[in-house]
């Protein structure tokens, strides 16, 4: 795996009780975690060079209790691993994101592409986890409900693996949908396209992604449709959509090299005001959750990080030179204050990067 | 060491007003408990702001004078979260009750703590929406409560918990600063999700002012179905093989006999079959067509679980007459005995019939009057015990017992909670589930929100010295003692 930043070499794991030793035993020196390593020129680089710890080893599902809809899985397993395990047992974990399962949760990506759809946050039912200093602890349960105790689980989720290890995930799950078809419709005069944009986001049912493009010849609507009948796909195609395949954000596309990646949110009344401030050339797209995603230059990155703030929106820079990853709209001061108060007494040696 | 009462009071008085600061006996009297009697409190006073800037002096007031505080809805919680355990001052929020804003096209709305749930529904229902979760109490439990437990209701099976409908917080912390999480968005990729972590953290972290919940659109139809059986297996078999079909319904609830009957004999009456051993209420919602053929498949699965008979809403009077007796069957209790403890256990949904048994089993070891109602797909069950609180002796086998059903849902894999929160009730039963490792890292976690431990003191994480429920409430502790006396008294004479 090819990382711009600078690391000390890398220490495969394969089981809790190995990283429990490693952590216990460390002296102190920066580490930072990867599954399989997929995200890892997303995210800033590390501020001081590091040595990798993959999990990408920690790869077994431990636990498949397919009537009660959940499993456990180590936080190494691939989504295409589970997925395939999960197929076979008519069931799903029935949201977007690829690469193992850890980094999926802890790159808190992708959110969901529909009002109605499940995010991450909200399939992750309880961890186990481990401080850098070696403190084995755990969070939340393996029943579909339970409130008791503190979240920790939800701090896992977009930490980047800034606070603590995971070692177990615990996942809800529901069954395979019968029919789904992904569906397009292109060429779009833009307040055309947002008239069938948010009377999708109103119809409750049925679809499970929705995204919307500007592309060369206008802009276009991505969905997918899914459920026991066939009656909606049925009707969106006698509206003009055309099967196509599955929607994705632009971060699913081939970047230009030039360019950088932004990767935002607005309130889905926004969008058409921020699309406003690009020059038509941008490459733009927006979920049904108003996530957008935007392909840049610099300067015009710098331009719509700022716009996104005004429009009451958050961005971030996402692929780019290691020197600009993660550049930011500005977080609320108490809220900055909290979140270094969590690292320091969840990491106070400060070993992960 | 805290300053004398009175002058809290007077200094709270001076600063609010009679109006805003409550403290006669008779008032605070009011404040002393929750839905949860076993445990009681009277505060040192009442505080009832209106806006965040009030919550903000108020909390710095109490900060200053290091008097704990904790906040308080409309008192519906059933767990004893906004009872203190150590004598505090009460902010409630109930006259917060403003929705503040409402965008149709975002799917938004930003209300204030004191709206009571199901006002937000009939507010935006002309919009075609509704805010998904529904606790039982809805029609008077606020949504800053509902935020602080992290609330759940009959419709979560398939639209999740309060956590997964809060896009953004902006709440009072514990020193007083006002801080913002979340967004009109959701939670920020790049940032901690402390929206999702100060759900449900039991009013421990701060205090929730303003809150930007999510609107579901309201679905195209709606199918109520209620089967009754001539027993509990029966009907726990039909809900595993209505999932195991493939199929998510909007709501999955089950009621035994016991509620039947206290239902029908209630205000909440609904036309149970009283002779049936469990109803099963199924919703289903979604598009006709779907629901049609949900509805035949669902109803093999009937067929196929010898039901006694089925009822379909085939209107909106239809379906809100087999809801209010679900939903009032806590209320229709109180025909049974002066009292109730509800509890909230939680197991795996296939572990739903064994735990049932236990706990029959435990309820006839302690003589107790106990029945269910359940939010069987969850697997989320409520056993109710009915007793007369003036009882000592009664109460301490309730105490006793309740502990023991906990103890049953952990042993199948479950959890002691699974929408009412640990408050006051379930601080013991933590250490049934939690490790000391697990403790330890939550309470790093409220140091950085609550070092001083002043707002809501001692909630969620139990002291790990020798003490016990009786030592937590002192006045349960008083009447167990009295009994114990006279029981002594009683063996002395004989």
């Amino acid at each position: 795996m090819k990382v711009d930043y600078l690391t000390e070499g890398q220490t495969e794991v394969d089981r809790a009780e190995d990283l429990h030793d490693l952590l216990s035993s460390h002296d102190g020196s920066p580490l930072r975690v990867l599954g399989g390593g997929s995200r890892q020129l997303e995210l800033p680089p590390a501020s001081k060079s590091v040595r990798l710890l993959r999990l990408s080893g920690m790869n077994r599902i431990h636990r498949l209790e397919a009537a009660d809809l959940t499993c456990s899985v180590e936080p190494g397993l691939s989504r295409y691993d589970l997925d395939a395990a999960l197929a076979e047992k008519g069931l799903q974990l029935p949201c977007t994101g690829g690469g193992s399962l850890g980094g999926l949760f802890a790159s808190g990506e992708p959110s969901p592409m529909t009002p109605g759809a499940h995010s991450p946050r909200s399939l992750l039912l309880g961890m186990n986890c481990i401080l850098a200093e070696g403190l084995e602890f755990k969070s939340g349960a393996k029943v579909v409900k339970n409130v008791a105790g503190y979240d920790l689980q939800k701090l896992f989720v977009g930490s980047r693996g800034l606070l603590f290890v995971a070692t177990m995930l615990h996942l809800k799950l529901r069954p395979l949908v019968k029919h789904r078809a992904h569906l397009r419709r292109r060429s779009l005069e833009i307040s055309r396209a947002f008239e069938i944009f948010t009377r999708l986001r109103h119809k409750p049912e049925g679809v499970s992604a929705l995204c919307i493009h500007r592309e060369d010849d206008g802009i276009a609507l991505y969905l997918t449709m899914e459920g026991r009948t066939r009656s909606g796909i049925a009707s969106l195609e006698k509206e003009g959509f055309e099967e196509c395949k599955l929607p994705t954000l632009l971060g699913g596309e081939r970047q230009n090299n030039n360019l950088e990646l932004i990767r935002g949110q607005v309130r889905v009344s926004k969008v058409l005001e921020l699309l406003a401030q690009l020059p038509e050339s941008v490459a733009f797209s927006c979920s049904g959750t108003g996530q957008f995603e935007c392909q840049a230059s610099p300067d015009l990155s710098d331009s719509l990080l700022r716009s996104t703030f005004q429009l009451g929106g958050q961005a971030e820079i996402r692929r780019a030179k290691a020197e600009r990853r993660g550049l930011s709209t500005a977080m609320d001061p108490a809220h900055q204050r909290l979140s270094n108060g969590l690292k320091m007494a969840l990491d106070p040696g400060g070993v992960l990067h | 060491m805290l300053p004398p009462m009175t002058a809290i009071q007077s200094l709270l008085l001076a600063e609010f007003g009679p109006e805003q600061a409550l403290v006669s006996e008779a008032a605070l009297t009011a404040y002393e408990c929750d839905g949860f009697t076993i445990h009681k409190q009277r505060p040192l006073a009442v505080l009832l702001p209106e806006n965040s800037e009030e919550v903000q002096k108020a909390i710095r007031i109490l900060q200053r004078e290091k008097v704990p505080f904790l906040a308080r809805g409309a008192g519906t919680c059933l767990s004893g979260g906004p009872t203190a355990i150590l004598p505090s001052v009460v902010i409630e929020t109930a006259r917060m009750k403003r929705i503040l804003e409402v965008h149709a096209d975002d799917l938004l709305a930003v209300v204030q703590p004191g709206v009571v749930n199901s006002e937000l529904s009939r507010h935006v229902a002309h919009l075609g929406l509704h805010y998904a979760p529904d606790p039982s109490s809805q029609a008077v439990c606020t949504i800053g409560g509902n935020v602080a437990e992290n609330s759940g209701g009959p419709h979560c099976f398939k639209y999740g918990m309060t956590t997964d409908h809060i896009l953004g917080l902006q709440v009072v912390l514990p020193d007083g600063e006002i801080a913002q999480f979340g967004s009109s968005c959701g939670p920020r990729a790049h940032e901690f999700d402390l929206t999702g972590l100060f759900t449900g953290s039991e009013g421990t972290f701060g205090i929730t002012t303003e809150i930007t919940v999510r609107l579901s659109p309201n679905p195209e139809s709606i199918l109520t179905l209620l089967a009754a059986f001539s027993s509990m297996d029966a009907a726990c078999e039909s809900v595993e093989e209505i999932v195991a079909a493939g199929m998510i319904p909007a709501a999955l609830e089950i009621l035994d006999q016991g509620t039947i009957r206290a239902v029908e004999a209630s205000v909440y009456r609904a036309g149970y079959p009283q002779e049936a051993a469990a109803v099963l209420l199924v919703e289903l919602d979604g598009p006709a067509d779907q629901l049609a053929q949900e509805s035949n498949e669902i109803r093999s699965i009937f067929a196929g679980n010898s039901a006694l008979e089925v009822e379909e809403a085939l209107d909106q009077e239809a379906r809100a007459r087999l809801w209010r007796g679900r939903k009032g069957a806590f209320g229709a209790m109180g025909r049974l005995k002066p009292d109730l403890y509800v509890l909230d256990g939680v197991v795996p949904r296939t572990q739903l019939v064994g735990t049932l048994r236990q706990i029959a089993a435990i309820a006839k070891k302690y003589e107790l009057t106990l029945t269910n109602v359940f939010h069987a797909g969850d697997g989320n069950l409520h056993p109710n015990i009915s007793y007369d609180g003036r009882d000592a002796e009664e109460t301490r086998r309730v105490v006793a017992a309740g502990h023991e059903i906990l103890e049953t849902c952990i042993n199948a894999g479950g959890s002691i909670t699974g929408e009412h929160g640990v408050g006051s009730e379930k601080l013991d039963h933590m250490k049934l589930m939690f490790e000391e490792a697990d403790l330890q890292v939550m309470e790093r976690v409220r140091m950085v929100f609550n070092p001083e431990e002043l707002c809501n003191p001692g909630k969620v994480i139990p002291e790990r010295s020798a003490c016990s429920e009786v030592a937590r409430w002192p006045q349960m502790a008083e009447r167990i003692r009295k009994a114990e006396l006279e029981a002594d008294e009683g063996r002395l004479s004989n």
